[in-house]
């Protein structure tokens, strides 16, 4: 292949995800913000338990690998010490919900200047699809076979209003990254924008860090295999139920880079 | 006399890399990519593309670029082999 | 006092960073740390923050460890349980830091009297997945602040978690010391995760799905174990001899039973004391040597035995235990007496 690839991304590297799943496409727009900013020679990424731990070996870069919910501890201490490196993690939304919220809340609170991509597919993924905090009222998963009641387990976890609390944080923001399904009479399309709105949240928190500030991106995706649905129905999913339980937003955006 | 056609833009593609997931095909509007019918080395069908369309040829939109989420899709440029001007 | 001296000792050495979460008997050591963060007389110490628990604790240890740089944090039993995640990523990941274990009473919550009743968790397996740290065992002050050096150096040679096992009454108690660190340490960290700067990128990681790659990796450390055999120290206190007894003994149960030794060979009973320095690895040349001119060993800690089932494992003999559970301090009379 004579084509010039992202320098972040391996030549040969092969993904390990399932078809369909968006966690590929994140990696991507990762390795394409790097590149774009000129700081892949200084990124030191952790990785998590779960689905993102398979992310070592498509991106070409430092690599951390933190037990499951601790990433942003770990992520909080490297960037103490090296404090012109760029720090970030992917974790998923068992790991920075459930396990590890109070690495997630303390760190947030201290505000030291790391990046954290938060995957929600609203299940623990790599296990096989039990119910995770942010599973919404009524989902069948494998711990739920008849639906999440909120009467014991309470009601899915937000966490842009959880974060919000905390006044150090710099960029706050929900994006949904499963392409929309467009039906039209004989055939079915897919959009692009949710593509290109998660790419310039993924620039624009690696610009936040830059800048000093903590930043924390949600991306709403699938599980199609684990939510036992074919790869259409669960991008239609995302797009019927998902969104009405957590709409994309941009809950803070201290040093206004969405507007530049 | 035939003359060959070509396209304005053509796609690229690392067979490796695809899993046969389909969402580039129904991306994009002129239906120039398919499901082949050899499967690669990780046992997935992958994707062709072909510069005539269903629909018309490829216009370089990059909708099948910005959703595919392999990183198959490498890069969609400006085909060289087009008669420019002709 | 014994805390300050570990403190002065651990940030003249080379101390880069410190994590901590205050737990008694072992606050003090992070006390007298953060009072010698903010005077900034020594240039190489970056960081000291208080985490929100040990688990935050020994996963920042791994973050400064994984870039590279000598940390460590002092806790007690209590924490160490916690910390026993973070100690098995760090032993398969090959991380480095110290931990400082303070032990209180226990199990459970127990009590802040001094015992050394964690010997078998740090001894058999600190973690899933059959752990083996490096662990020291001082015995005084002076060597407590001496082995937080050579913890350090320790750790970075041989990239493994060290564990200094030591006791709330030596943090807390006061003595003469007279040391300083002969060298500060600075180690060579080209394998740190500190971004790839135009070189090959670095990688800390401890999983590896494939069977054949994880016997691979643990190979690799059962050989380095086998390296690590080497520094295996030990003290022989009046005991190169034929003995009638011979005393096995860590940390201040080792001083009095140098005193009852002292006083049984005033009235002609030839005693000796055998004191592991270096509790893993333990010095089994010279255990065996010592032991198999013994016609009786003595085991005197403060639990219910659990050194002395390692030394009946090592020499295959029956070792007595004089036990003092719930903080008791032992007695030199009632050592003394155990030699019958």
């Amino acid at each position: 292949m004579e084509v010039k690839q992202f320098s972040s991304i391996y030549e040969n590297g092969i993904t390990t995800y399932c078809p369909g799943c968006e966690h590929g496409l994140l990696l991507k727009f990762i390795g394409m913000a790097l590149d774009e900013l000129g700081i892949t020679e200084k990124a030191i990424m952790v990785g998590s338990v779960g689905c993102s731990t398979l992310a070592y070996k498509f991106l070409n870069v430092d690599y951390v690998q933190a037990p499951h919910g601790r990433a942003p501890a770990i992520m909080s201490a490297i960037k103490l010490l090296e404090k012109d490196k760029v720090v970030f993690g992917i974790q998923g939304d068992g790991d920075a919900l459930s396990i590890g919220i109070a690495e997630l809340i303390h760190a947030a609170n201290r505000g030291i200047p790391i990046t954290v991509f938060m995957y929600n597919n609203m299940v623990f993924g790599m296990t096989g699809g039990q119910m995770a905090p942010t599973t919404p009222e009524g989902m069948k998963t494998m711990t739920t076979p008849f639906g999440r009641d909120i009467k014991q387990m309470g009601p899915p976890l937000d966490a842009c209003k959880i974060l919000s609390a905390f006044p150090q944080i710099s960029y706050l923001k929900r994006v949904v990254i499963t392409p929309k399904p467009i039906f039209t009479k004989d055939r079915v399309m897919y959009s692009s924008k949710e593509a290109m709105d998660s790419y310039k949240a993924v620039l624009n928190a690696f610009k936040t860090q830059l800048m000093g500030g903590f930043s924390f991106v949600e991306f709403i995706g699938t599980c199609n295999v684990n939510w036992k649905m074919t790869i259409l129905d669960s991008k239609k999913y995302v797009h019927d139920v998902g969104v009405k339980v957590y709409p994309p937003a941009l809950c803070r955006d201290a040093f206004g880079v969405d507007k530049r | 006399m035939y003359q060959v056609v070509h396209s304005k833009w053509e796609v690229i593609i690392n067979k490796e890399r695809c899993k046969g997931c389909e969402i580039c095909i129904n991306a994009c509007p002129q239906q120039n990519l398919s499901l082949s019918e050899n499967v690669n080395s990780q046992g997935y069908h992958y994707v062709e593309f072909s510069e005539m369309g269903k629909k018309g040829e490829c216009t370089g939109c990059k909708i099948c670029w910005w959703v595919c989420p392999e990183y198959a899709i490498l890069k969609v440029r400006k085909n060289e082999k087009a008669d420019y001007g002709s | 006092m014994g805390a300050k001296a570990i403190a002065e000792a651990a940030v003249s050495s080379g101390l880069e960073a410190y994590f901590g979460y205050p737990i008694t008997p072992s606050s003090e050591i992070m006390e007298n740390i953060s009072v010698l963060y903010g005077e900034r007389k020594y240039p190489w110490f970056k960081v000291f923050l208080q985490s929100a628990s040990e688990i935050e604790s020994v996963n920042m240890l791994f973050g400064a460890g994984a870039a590279g740089y000598v940390s460590m944090t002092a806790t007690s039993g209590l924490g160490l349980s916690l910390m026993a995640e973070g100690i098995s990523y760090a032993y398969a990941s090959e991380v480095p830091f110290l931990i400082i274990d303070v032990n209180r009473g226990g199990p459970g919550l127990g009590n802040v009297a001094p015992e050394q009743s964690d010997v078998s968790f740090v001894l058999n397996s600190l973690g899933h997945g059959g752990v083996k740290p490096i662990v020291l065992a001082p015995h005084t002050v002076q060597e407590s602040m001496e082995h937080v050096h050579k913890g350090f150096e320790l750790a970075f040679t041989y990239r493994i978690p060290v564990i200094l096992l030591t006791d709330a009454l030596i943090v807390h108690m006061y003595d003469t010391v007279e040391w300083e660190p002969p060298y500060i340490v600075k180690p060579n960290v080209d394998w740190a995760a500190r971004g790839r700067n135009y070189g090959q990128r670095h990688i800390i990681n401890s999983i590896y799905l494939d069977p054949p790659e994880l016997k691979a990796n643990k190979e690799r450390l059962l050989q380095k174990q086998k390296e690590i055999e080497k520094i295996a120290e030990s003290e022989c206190f009046m005991c190169n001899d034929y003995l009638d007894v011979l005393y096995i003994a860590i940390g201040i149960s080792a001083r009095i039973s140098k005193e009852a030794v002292l006083k049984l060979r005033e009235n002609g009973i030839k005693a000796g004391l055998f004191r592991p320095i270096t509790l893993s690895p333990l010095d089994k040349d010279n255990l065996l040597k010592y032991s198999s001119r013994a016609e009786k060993m003595v085991s005197v800690e403060m639990n219910e035995g659990q050194l002395a089932q390692e030394i009946m494992r090592i020499t295959r003999r029956d070792v007595d235990v004089l036990p003092y559970l719930g903080g008791y301090i032992p007695d030199v009379e009632e050592v003394a007496e155990a030699w019958k």
